[in-house]
């Protein structure tokens, strides 16, 4: 997940003219989107390894009590990546800013439902 | 007497075009209070607060809860029997501004009136009219769960009077110029309201300081971060389109995320602003030495 955070780091970097828009986005876009479909939720998050098993873990109990809306909330993701790659094709920055919103209201409601809040 | 009816007529029709200059006039003014009033009543967090329901604006219900019981935002549409609708502006501005309702009972401090108390009337009166220009909704909300002694109502008087000597509460100088980032930070958007510690019986002390709530001083059950332009320990390394950028999208420098109330205020307030506004705001967090 720290991966995807990075990438959309710097797609951000981008939008808001830090670097000049250039062919970065498209590969990290692409990124996101093969990282987010590659996660197959049984192994990344399996039984028993959640906040009453480990310690350390920043997931909540209910990742794996709420499945289903847990795999909902991450096949939104994967197709709000898919947005993501598509404006990043056409190289319309406000089409990115829009999808990369769009992309990062996603992240940031799995965030809130299914992750220890940072302190 | 053709060119006396002639005359009469073009006397009324200068009269209806006069008339018809004056009607668009007052509409354009109407239409522009009333999306300012709009934007206004999401920035203020006023749509937020008061909307449990999409489609049931302002209807109140939505639940705030924190240590001292759970809060539940009362019904502010324009409905009689459960909103305001029996409200007059001065009411309004009363409510707004001074945390007291028309029947003279304080407001709990969950309603960050001291942050509105700085607030031009001509701006809340924009939100007013944006209110009322929406459907009444006739949601009866319950109300506040809290502990005791929080539950009793009229131990805030003390609490108000209390507030008054303790904080120095730093006003915004409406007249000061270029001061539009600090009116928006420091009243309409209350960034302190989670944002600057509270100390005993969880009055804020210095309105101004943005560094945020630690676990011995929250208000909520978290932390809130500090977000003053401290290097260290606060936003002191982002830049004017970080913050910008942030508070259009929720997603940070670093690519992480607002999480929980302020991912809202996002969805449901900052987001909506100019892209003016939102750069004032940036200027005042960032540059101001807290």
């Amino acid at each position: 997940m720290k991966a995807i955070g990075n990438h959309i780091s710097i797609i951000a970097a981008n939008i808001k003219g830090k670097v000049s828009i250039n062919e970065d986005i498209l590969p990290h876009s692409q990124s996101i989107l093969l990282t987010l479909s590659s996660i197959n939720i049984a192994k990344t998050f399996p039984e028993n390894s959640g906040p009453n098993h480990s310690s350390t873990t920043k997931s909540l109990e209910n990742i794996w009590s709420e499945k289903d809306l847990f795999s909902i909330a991450m096949k939104d993701s994967v197709e709000k990546a898919k947005d993501l790659v598509l404006s990043s094709e056409s190289g319309d920055r406000q089409n990115i800013a829009k999808s990369l919103g769009a992309l990062g209201k996603t992240c940031g409601s799995c965030h809130n439902k299914f992750r220890k809040k940072k302190n | 007497m053709a060119p006396v009816i002639i005359n009469l007529e073009k006397r009324k029709i200068k009269k209806v075009i006069i008339l018809l200059f004056i009607f668009i006039i007052l509409n354009k003014n109407d239409a522009f209070s009333t999306e300012n009033g709009k934007i206004l009543s999401f920035v203020a967090g006023c749509y937020g607060c008061h909307t449990s329901n999409a489609e049931q604006p302002f209807g109140g219900g939505y639940k705030i809860k924190t240590k001292f019981g759970v809060f539940i935002s009362p019904n502010i549409s324009k409905d009689s029997i459960n909103g305001i609708g029996t409200w007059n502006k001065e009411d309004f501005i009363k409510a707004v501004k001074k945390g007291i309702s028309p029947n003279n009972k304080p407001y709990y401090p969950a309603f960050p009136y001291n942050w509105y108390i700085n607030m031009s009337e001509n701006d809340i009166l924009d939100i007013y009219e944006y209110i009322y220009s929406l459907p009444a909704i006739s949601n009866k909300v319950t109300n506040h769960n809290l502990k005791f002694p929080y539950n009793i109502r009229e131990l805030l008087w003390f609490w108000k009077f209390t507030e008054k000597i303790v904080s120095n509460k730093k006003y915004v100088d409406n007249n000061k110029k270029n001061n539009r980032g600090e009116y928006l930070v420091n009243s309409v958007a209350h960034c302190g309201a989670c944002h600057s510690p509270r100390t005993f019986l969880s009055i804020i002390k210095d309105y101004n300081n943005l560094s945020g709530q630690k676990e011995s001083s929250k208000i909520l059950n978290d932390g809130i971060p500090n977000i003053s332009n401290d290097i260290n320990n606060g936003i002191g390394l982002w830049s004017n389109s970080d913050l910008i950028f942030f508070l259009q999208t929720g997603i940070k420098p670093n690519g992480d995320f607002a999480e929980e109330d302020m991912s809202i205020i996002i969805e449901n307030g900052t987001k909506y602003l100019s892209p003016n506004d939102l750069e004032e705001i940036a200027k005042y967090i960032l540059k101001n030495n807290n």
